[in-house]
């Protein structure tokens, strides 16, 4: 059986390439707005040299893949699972489109079906969480459309470009990702 | 100048933690499932041995250190100076001013008595050293008198992450409880 698992309808997931990468992922942080939707710490920059470092360190304890895009095959963001934990079989989820044209067209959330598909059906999780902060609202309805659910906020958490904003936690169980796919009947 | 000292309590002592005297008596309490889920040892909650405990709070206390970024101290009676626990803050993240907690006490009749005390400690620390503006923690349903007591110092459940985690063959929801420091001073948690 030869499925290709890691393929949606606009985007495929790569392993990160960690000679080529880092380049990419220095210079999408150069976008501080970017940063901000992605990362809860300060914004800064890293050349790709640091980069490459800290993917060397982490690539054995985080599964990161790059999202490229079907029609041209350019890469346009990352997303990654963290944090698993194999008894309750859980993992974080982090995602981020560098690349601004593309914002908004659906290929964020097409990479998390996929890495949804992926969590579930290979991988046997039982839930994946995220985090997304109050201002980034784009996010948040990406997240709700791939089936994740609010669990609550941790108030004023944060501080972006000097106002606190909340911290919002959500999840998604595979009972919650079964109930979206479709039936065989449906498929047909 | 001061009138609060922050490293002593009614009852109990923070004080440094010394991975040679108390990593064997830790191990003994990664024996109660409670503790080493709580605590940040390992991934998978099993007992440890004095030599795994040893490793572990040593390369903390290293990185403690080094990024500043977060603390641990050793819970001791001020009575014996006996080792019962620890107060962890395993990140503290300074442009949030945001901090998570974890307060780890070793047996149950000593939780019972000093847990109290001891997140009070660990949360005036917080608030009033640190100048943190929110302290965040975490426990699970399966551990109410944990809650309970989080809630008695005034931190708010905010997060309900469900079935997160797997124990005695059923899942369980995780909570999230949060206190700033503006409810901190307004409410004044002095006993």
């Amino acid at each position: 059986m030869d499925v290709d698992l890691l393929t949606g309808n606009l985007v495929r997931l790569l392993a990160i390439d960690v000679e080529q990468d880092p380049r990419l992922l220095s210079e999408w942080d150069r976008d501080s707005e970017f940063q901000r939707l992605l990362n809860s710490e300060s914004a800064a920059r890293y050349n790709p040299k640091q980069v490459r470092e800290f993917l060397e360190k982490e690539i054995d304890s985080m599964h990161f893949y790059m999202i490229q895009r079907l029609e041209d095959d350019r890469k346009i963001g990352l997303i990654d699972l963290n944090g698993f934990d194999w008894v309750s079989r859980n993992a974080w989820v982090g995602i981020g489109i560098g690349e601004r044209d593309f914002w908004g067209k659906g290929y964020g959330t097409d990479a998390m079906k996929v890495l949804l598909r992926y969590a579930f059906t290979v991988l046997n999780l039982q839930r994946v969480t995220l985090n997304v902060f109050d201002f980034n609202q784009r996010g948040y309805a990406s997240y709700k459309k791939c089936g994740f659910r609010e669990e609550g906020r941790l108030p004023g958490a944060l501080v972006k470009a000097g106002k606190r904003c909340d911290l919002i936690f959500m999840g998604i169980l595979r009972s919650d990702w079964e109930e979206l796919q479709p039936t065989t009947n449906e498929k047909e | 100048m001061f009138t609060t000292q922050l490293f002593e309590s009614q009852s109990l002592l923070l004080d440094p933690y010394d991975p040679e005297k108390d990593a064997t008596m830790e191990a003994g309490f990664t024996r109660r499932w409670n503790y080493i889920w709580g605590s940040l040892l390992y991934s998978e909650s099993h007992p440890l041995s004095s030599f795994q405990v040893k490793k572990k709070r040593e390369e903390q206390l290293k990185r403690c250190a080094e990024s500043r970024d977060s603390f641990l101290f050793a819970i001791r009676l001020r009575e014996d100076e006996r080792f019962i626990g620890v107060v962890e803050l395993p990140w503290v993240s300074w442009s949030n001013r945001l901090a998570w907690m974890k307060v780890l006490i070793g047996e149950e009749s000593l939780e019972v008595k000093y847990l109290r005390e001891a997140a009070r400690m660990g949360l005036r620390y917080a608030f009033e050293e640190l100048d943190m503006a929110l302290v965040a923690s975490s426990t699970g349903e399966f551990q109410p008198q944990v809650l309970h007591t989080l809630q008695s110092l005034g931190m708010q459940v905010c997060v309900r992450q469900r079935q997160m985690v797997y124990f005695q063959s059923r899942y369980w929801d995780r909570l999230v409880v949060g206190i700033s420091q503006s409810d901190w001073q307004t409410n004044n948690w002095e006993d």
